[in-house]
């Protein structure tokens, strides 16, 4: 490249950053030129004439990395630079809004801690989040709903910031984890309900005791356990103990709760990554759908303290099953009391049941279609 | 007020509400140095309200310039008298 073209591209790049397209050399087009390129070789070429100069003269590695902050006019002047374009305007209010978004949610959520917060309000750069922020997210974390520290974390490292909420699902997700992760007043009802078998109890495990019995339970992944068929009826006396929250508990473990942060997968959750953001809205239809999750788990976790106390609680549960079957195998055939919709859970524990009329559909039209 | 022409008249780029408040911003911004936060999250909406408007400013001019590319030459005869 000879001197003269050097030079004019030297006026475009000016002309460019004062935002005066005229000025430019006729011979550029700078709608079609790509600045970044052009920017990359002119950056190339002041490089190769410094070194040029620094072989001679010796210059030392001081010099080398002023040499970055030199040769990029571009990245220094551009946040100088008044927005003269509707794009570029809209674009720098965006820059200011990301942050100012997250932080008037603080503002409006935790008035008294953003009042006192020393926490710098701006960020190090404009891909991560300010320290107030990150504050924000512990406060919303403990005091609104569970946000995932998995994603907030890979953020952070990577200098990515983004409006998504990154919500950390609740969902058991019991086919996909080990026995062991889950306290033990789980296990028998795991069994129970098909989503476990006898040989993924621990081997220490107190209710191996009634493994045969326990085996009786073992069926093909799909195939509706006595309490799904309603058959698992509880007297008035267990109805108004624990075992009231029966129900909460079953629905947990099959993520059939109706509720977004106990039904979701982490893989579900990941997929729709996004479809929340940091929004008023957003952020009171997350806090009051998790006011009612915990709700429901606190509920279920009641039974679990319950089924811990005693092995007699378990062997109640076993029994209350054992006779759900018999009761099937006495059965005529006639339809149960309760249809699948009354049970809430069908696309989970039936997924292969196409429910095209949550509510009409009754149990043994579907059991036909599973069988068949 | 339906007309392209009408619209493209009625919002000129310069009176675009997001360009009026960014170039107001990165004045204050150049002039005293970055804007001090807690003072922006009081703005919020205002900002908020003034990007929405230009988008929307931009999608409508956008619109009514397609129309106008799209249209056939009418005849004289079909304007309207003193267009």
């Amino acid at each position: 490249m000879n001197v003269a073209t050097l030079g004019a591209r030297d006026e475009a790049l000016r002309a460019y950053l004062e935002g005066d397209e005229d000025g430019a050399d006729d011979d550029l087009d700078l709608d079609e030129l790509d600045l970044g390129e052009f920017a990359d070789e002119w950056h190339r070429e002041r490089e190769a004439e410094f070194y040029a100069v620094g072989e001679a003269g010796q210059v030392g590695q001081v010099a080398d990395d002023a040499l970055e902050f030199l040769l990029s006019p571009c990245d220094l002047l551009a946040p100088y630079r008044v927005p003269v374009k509707v794009s570029e305007a809209i674009a720098y209010l965006e820059s200011i809004l990301d942050p100012v978004r997250i932080l008037a949610l603080f503002q409006h959520y935790f008035p008294v801690a953003f009042k006192n917060t020393q926490a710098k309000m701006v960020a190090s750069s404009s891909n991560t989040y300010s320290d107030a922020e990150i504050e924000f997210f512990r406060l919303v974390d403990t005091h609104l709903f569970p946000l995932w520290d998995y994603i907030l974390e890979w953020q952070l490292e990577e200098e990515i910031r983004e409006m998504a909420i990154p919500v950390a699902p609740q969902a058991m997700e019991v086919w996909d984890r080990d026995m062991d992760d889950f306290r033990h007043g789980w296990h028998v009802l795991f069994i129970l309900e098909g989503v476990k078998a006898v040989g993924d109890l621990p081997e220490d495990s107190p209710y191996l005791i009634w493994r045969e019995e326990l085996e009786a339970f073992s069926r093909v992944p799909g195939e509706p356990s006595p309490y799904y068929e309603g058959r698992v009826r509880l007297n008035e006396t267990d109805a108004s103990g624990p075992l009231a929250y029966l129900e909460d508990a079953v629905r947990m473990l099959h993520q059939g709760t109706g509720n977004v942060w106990l039904d979701v997968s982490s893989e579900e959750a990941l997929e729709s990554h996004g479809s929340v953001v940091w929004c008023r809205e957003d952020v009171d239809a997350l806090a009051e759908e998790w006011e009612e999750a915990a709700r429901i788990k606190e509920r279920a976790y009641r039974l679990i303290d319950w089924l811990e106390q005693d092995t007699a609680h378990q062997r109640l549960l076993i029994d209350l099953w054992q006779r759900g079957v018999e009761e099937a195998e006495e059965d005529d055939g006639s339809v149960p009391e309760k249809t699948a919709a009354d049970l809430g859970y069908v696309q989970t524990v039936l997924p292969l049941v196409d429910v095209e009329q949550p509510g009409q559909v009754e149990l043994e039209t579907e059991r036909v279609r599973v069988e068949a | 007020m339906s007309s392209p022409l009408e619209i493209l008249r009625a919002h000129p780029a310069w009176y675009n509400a997001a360009l009026v408040l960014a170039w107001e911003l990165k004045s204050q911004e150049l002039a005293a140095g970055a804007l001090p936060m807690r003072r922006l999250i009081q703005l919020a909406d205002v900002i908020d309200d003034a990007q929405t408007e230009g988008k929307a400013l931009v999608a409508q001019t956008d619109a009514a310039l397609r129309v106008l590319k799209s249209a056939s030459p009418a005849p004289s005869s079909a304007l309207p008298i003193g267009f």
